[in-house]
């Protein structure tokens, strides 16, 4: 009796911890009204009785005007405002000790989106298998485990990234902090509260582990917890960067004009925190990928073996889900550019910045690629996908041509003498492929392609059993053939008509893409239903190559967010704030492709190189006691004997 | 047997009814110009890459099929022919390389698709690598002797000092100025329009509209007003300014002047130049010319003179309404 | 007798699935015909919210 009701106060207890600590969630946007009506009153007191009103740089009509609530954007003088370390450029560290916050940052806010669902699964399974439940669970808590590990470094390159800051750009990092000012300590508040959620969360699996019970659920409440407040912590975060690109709720000169959302909900930023939190998923479940592909090659022994490769399998399946819609959510970021500045919108996708954008075209390429390899290789462990064996070069053949399209820059790099040769500037064949209606086309195709492979991959171990199974196949075939043509179609449509109308037909050919992917899925979700399996799946027994198919996914993904980063960063060209505060520094220039291209790489070394410390320290974790390794050395010698 | 034999019967002769006329088509096409030199490529490509794969069928059913190891060089070469020798004109190497860069790694992964495949492939290699028989030996020897040799040749090739022009990454389309001042009036380049861009009822024209005039003659007696700029602009373009002198008569870049210029004039009938650009872009590269590129068009190689010193606005609003309609290409909008 | 009659029946069988292909490829094509038809319209008209 008394033991229910400790239980039932426990609870009690847990539910009020829950909801306190989900009230704070809603602190920023208290706390950020008070501020910023606060702030307005100190002016007008100030002033002469009324504030002095100033112009939003990008807000029209009403809300046009808001009082002058804080000191213009400064004039920056070199080498008064800015820090230096000797002759090194002072732009390139600040470059680094970004981007390898970043990777953490967005690893460690991407795995417990993974974890959430891992332990929804696990739990929905108990209840009808406790055992297979338990594997997604443990692979949850595992998937945890290197999260917390990264947790602690991200914390630490975030110093390291103030301090740079401060010490470099010292002059800009005063304003951006006099505008953000209080949005910064909420943040650095929210940190504390989601290191309590993530520390309970973690170290109270085990105690809160009661199958599918109240408590499991409470525990994935708390993983709900998490992730709210990593993604409230991310979209605060991308706000002063996207700031940067378009700001808002400033005047020309830079005042703060007293309404902290207006400048937090600056043009740019909606589609930059989609775009970020799609890209976050992607790039974890690859990177949990890579780490199952790390241990799945260092295994020991067969069990081993099998488990890491069923966890690659799910993390890489997460990868590609949110990798599929992350080129509609960039193409959206693009038009919003567009919308925002036509100047730079040129300047990313057909000006200063086009090849960057080939170097990203070439990294996109390499994912859909090596995913498609991954399915193609992870098929060799399953009995009856022989079957689809011949369809593989077909695969990767349309895969190539959309590859080739895909790539095609629209500034070719040549020498004059082969420019002659070539009579323009455009060739009058390649040239074609340069163009938007191709990129679309081909990504779509490629897109098409890999749900094909995928749904093939997912058949490969079953006879069909459902009667209609033959007009399954029929309506299949049809599908993607049909899907395919549509997207053709409106590809080529798209050279006969203006760029205007041009713009709209990247909507149906998306649409198109995505009629395959979840009618597609779903139809052959229902063909599968109660097929019988040809054998069972030879877990573990995934070739070598499928393993490094996995690295190359991870480190591909770094690359491109490398590149993207940079990307996005340099498009400012010589502002700090775009149009309100100069970059009078050195360093104010747009760096030569091969150096940013070295950087970015150097970017990528030292992020994997930290990241296999903390795999390292995984595996560390999971290495038995030689006490422990002897006991169980006799305990299966007792066992063979019986 | 016999079967068999049909088939490859079947296949052979299927190969020959597609690919004898579809060549002979394409050849005598572009020989006479019945087609363009593009055309006929991308048809002579089409038709080796159908003839390579029923051949690869046909030698497959003959029961002989190539081992990977034999057929991933053949691949690589018959990508090579394609992207450097039947595609004309020649891409320039940077592209070439990208191209056959993916090749190399696609032809790679297509050997290694399948576990027996991959076996098929390395096999070999690892048999010459780790074989103690005399055979396996020399090739080992000859390997290790070639290999380092063409690395030797390879840096000697990249010593020597190179007396054509350097690679250039040049902008061709820069980003444009917010606004530029013209004739002592202040053009914003997001939103200027193009003024004579006037239907029949005297109305701004919306970008694709003008395509019913597409086609038509602009230098008859009575036109409509939208052809009546139109033919006033071409009086620019060949009369007033001499575009032609450099673009051309058909406005393909090839003008009497153009082989004088390096880079080239600009073509507007490729679907890469005015087709992408907004017409208030064009206005500033017509107005401003090369000396008035911007930063980033690096190293601002345009001989393009400054038009606005002979040239009213109007008139350089007219020229562009006539490219736009003697291309038949719409200018970009947006929105 | 009987080897007719699977003659036959598979080539009922043949038809069904032509004709089955037939079908679905039309429906198919209806339905991206009129998924363009209906997109293409309001996506051009996507205004950019921020203009």
């Amino acid at each position: 009796m008394s033991v229910i009701q400790g239980e039932k106060k426990k609870k009690v207890g847990v539910l009020l911890l829950l909801s306190m600590l989900g009230l704070l969630i809603l602190l920023p946007f208290a706390v950020t009204t008070t501020f910023a009506s606060g702030e307005e009153e100190a002016v007008a007191e100030e002033g002469d009785g009324e504030p002095k009103m100033g112009k939003d740089v990008f807000y029209k009509e009403e809300g046009q005007f808001g009082p002058i609530s804080s000191r213009p954007a400064p004039e920056l003088v070199y080498p008064d405002d800015y820090g230096t370390y000797g002759d090194y450029q002072s732009r390139t560290i600040l470059w680094i000790a970004n981007q390898q916050h970043l990777y953490f940052g967005s690893f460690v806010l991407a795995v417990p989106m993974f974890v959430w669902v891992m332990e929804l699964i696990g739990i929905l399974k108990y209840g009808k298998d406790p055992k297979e439940g338990k594997k997604f669970d443990d692979l949850a808590h595992e998937m945890m485990k290197i999260s917390l590990t990264a947790y602690s470094v991200t914390a630490i390159l975030g110093g390291i990234l103030i301090f740079t800051f401060l010490a470099l750009y010292p002059g800009f990092f005063g304003y951006l902090a006099s505008i953000f000012r209080p949005v910064m300590h909420l943040y650095a508040l929210l940190f504390i509260l989601e290191s309590g959620v993530l520390y309970v969360y973690y170290y109270g699996w085990d105690a809160f582990n009661d199958g599918n019970g109240d408590w499991k659920w409470t525990h994935l409440g708390l993983c709900t917890l998490l992730n709210a407040v990593g993604i409230v912590l991310m979209v605060m975060a991308n706000t002063w960067v996207s700031f940067m690109m378009s700001p808002a709720g400033v005047d020309e000169a830079g005042h703060f004009l007293g309404d902290i959302w207006k400048v937090m909900h600056n043009p740019l930023m909606v589609p930059i925190v989609i775009h970020r939190i799609l890209g976050n998923m992607s790039f974890g479940g690859g990177v949990v990928a890579a780490y199952a592909a790390f241990r799945f090659l260092s295994a020991t022994n067969q069990a081993e073996k099998a488990h890491y490769d069923w966890m690659s399998y799910i993390a890489s399946f997460m990868a590609v889900m949110f990798l599929i819609p992350l080129p509609f959510a960039g193409y959206w970021l693009m038009r919003e550019i567009y919308g925002y500045r036509q100047q730079m919108g040129i300047t990313l996708m057909g000006g200063l910045l086009a090849w960057v954008f080939i170097m990203q075209a070439t990294m996109i390429a390499t994912l859909f690629i090596t995913v498609n390899y991954y399915l193609m290789q992870a098929m060799g462990r399953i009995p009856g996908s022989e079957r689809y064996h011949g369809a593989f070069k077909f695969i990767l053949a349309i895969l190539v041509i959309s590859t080739i399209s895909w790539l095609t820059p629209h500034t070719l790099v040549m020498t004059p003498a082969e420019l002659k040769a070539m009579g323009g500037a455009q060739h009058p064949i390649v040239g074609n492929y340069g163009v938007m209606s191709a990129k679309n086309t081909a990504i779509n195709t490629m897109i098409t392609t890999t749900v094909a492979t995928f749904l093939i991959y997912q058949r490969s171990n079953f006879n069909l059993k459902v009667p209609w199974a033959w007009k399954g196949n029929i309506f299949l075939v049809c599908l993607f053939a049909l899907a395919e043509l549509n997207i053709l179609f409106l590809g080529i449509y798209g050279y006969f008509i203006p760029a205007n109308v041009r713009i709209g037909l990247s909507v149906p050919q998306v649409a198109s893409t995505l009629t395959c992917l979840f009618v597609g899925s779903t139809i052959n979700a229902k063909m599968l239903k109660g097929a019988e399996p040809i054998g069972e799946i030879r877990w573990g027994q995934m070739s070598r190559r499928g393993a490094y198919a996995l690295f190359m996914l991870a480190v591909a993904f770094t690359w491109t967010m490398a590149v993207m980063g940079y990307l996005r960063s340099s498009v400012r060209l010589h502002w700090h704030v775009n149009e309100i505060l100069r970059d009078n520094s050195p360093w104010a220039f747009t760096n030569p492709l091969g150096y940013a291209g070295n950087i970015n790489s150097l970017n990528v070394l030292l992020f994997w190189t930290m990241l296999l410390f903390v795999f390292w320290l995984a595996s560390l974790y999971a290495t038995k006691s030689p006490l422990a390794r002897e006991a169980e050395a006799r305990g299966e010698v007792v066992a063979a004997s019986h | 047997m016999i079967k068999i034999r049909n088939k490859t019967l079947f296949a052979q002769i299927m190969a020959i009814i597609l690919a004898v006329p579809m060549l002979a088509w394409a050849g005598g096409g572009g020989a006479t110009g019945f087609i363009d030199a593009g055309t006929f490529a991308l048809v002579i490509e089409v038709g080796l890459a159908l003839g390579a794969i029923i051949l690869a069928t046909v030698v497959k059913k003959m029961g002989m099929p190539l081992p990977k190891l034999v057929q991933a060089p053949i691949l690589w070469a018959v990508c090579y022919i394609a992207f450097r020798v039947i595609l004309q004109p020649p891409i320039p190497f940077s592209l070439l390389a990208m191209y056959m860069g993916v090749c190399t790694v696609c032809i790679l992964l297509y050997c290694s698709l399948t576990t027996e495949s991959w076996e098929e492939f390395s096999n070999p290699i690892a048999k010459m690598l780790r074989a103690n028989s005399g055979g396996a030996k020399m090739s080992r020897y000859a390997t290790f002797v070639i290999l380092p040799g063409l690395i030797a040749f390879q840096t000697y090739d990249m010593m020597l000092p190179k007396f054509g022009e350097p690679i250039e990454l040049r902008t061709v389309h820069p980003a444009p100025p917010a606004s530029i001042n013209t004739h002592k009036k202040v053009i914003n380049l997001q939103t200027a329009e193009n003024p004579f861009r006037i239907g029949d009822d005297g109305n701004y024209l919306k970008v694709g509209d003008e395509s019913k005039y597409f086609g038509g003659n602009a230098w008859t007696g009575d036109v409509p007003v939208f052809l009546q700029k139109v033919q006033e602009g071409g009086q620019v373009f060949f009369g007033t300014a001499g575009c032609f002198f450099c673009h051309g008569d058909n406005l393909d870049g090839l003008g009497p002047f153009s082989f004088a210029f390096n880079p080239i004039p600009a073509n507007f009938a490729d679907s890469g130049t005015i087709a992408q650009l907004q017409e208030s872009f064009v206005f500033w590269r017509v107005a401003k010319g090369g000396p008035d590129l911007s930063r980033e068009a690096f190293p601002w190689a345009s001989a393009m003179p400054p038009w606005e010193k002979h040239l009213t606005t109007p008139e350089i609003w007219k020229v562009i309404i006539f490219e736009y309609w003697h291309t038949g290409f719409f200018p970009r909008t947006w929105g | 007798m009987s080897d007719n009659n699977e003659e036959t029946g598979k080539a009922g069988m043949g038809a069904k699935i032509v004709f089955a292909a037939i079908c679905t490829a039309a429906l198919t094509f209806y339905y991206f015909v009129a998924l363009n038809w209906v997109l293409m319209g309001p996506a051009q008209n996507l205004a950019y919210p921020y203009k």
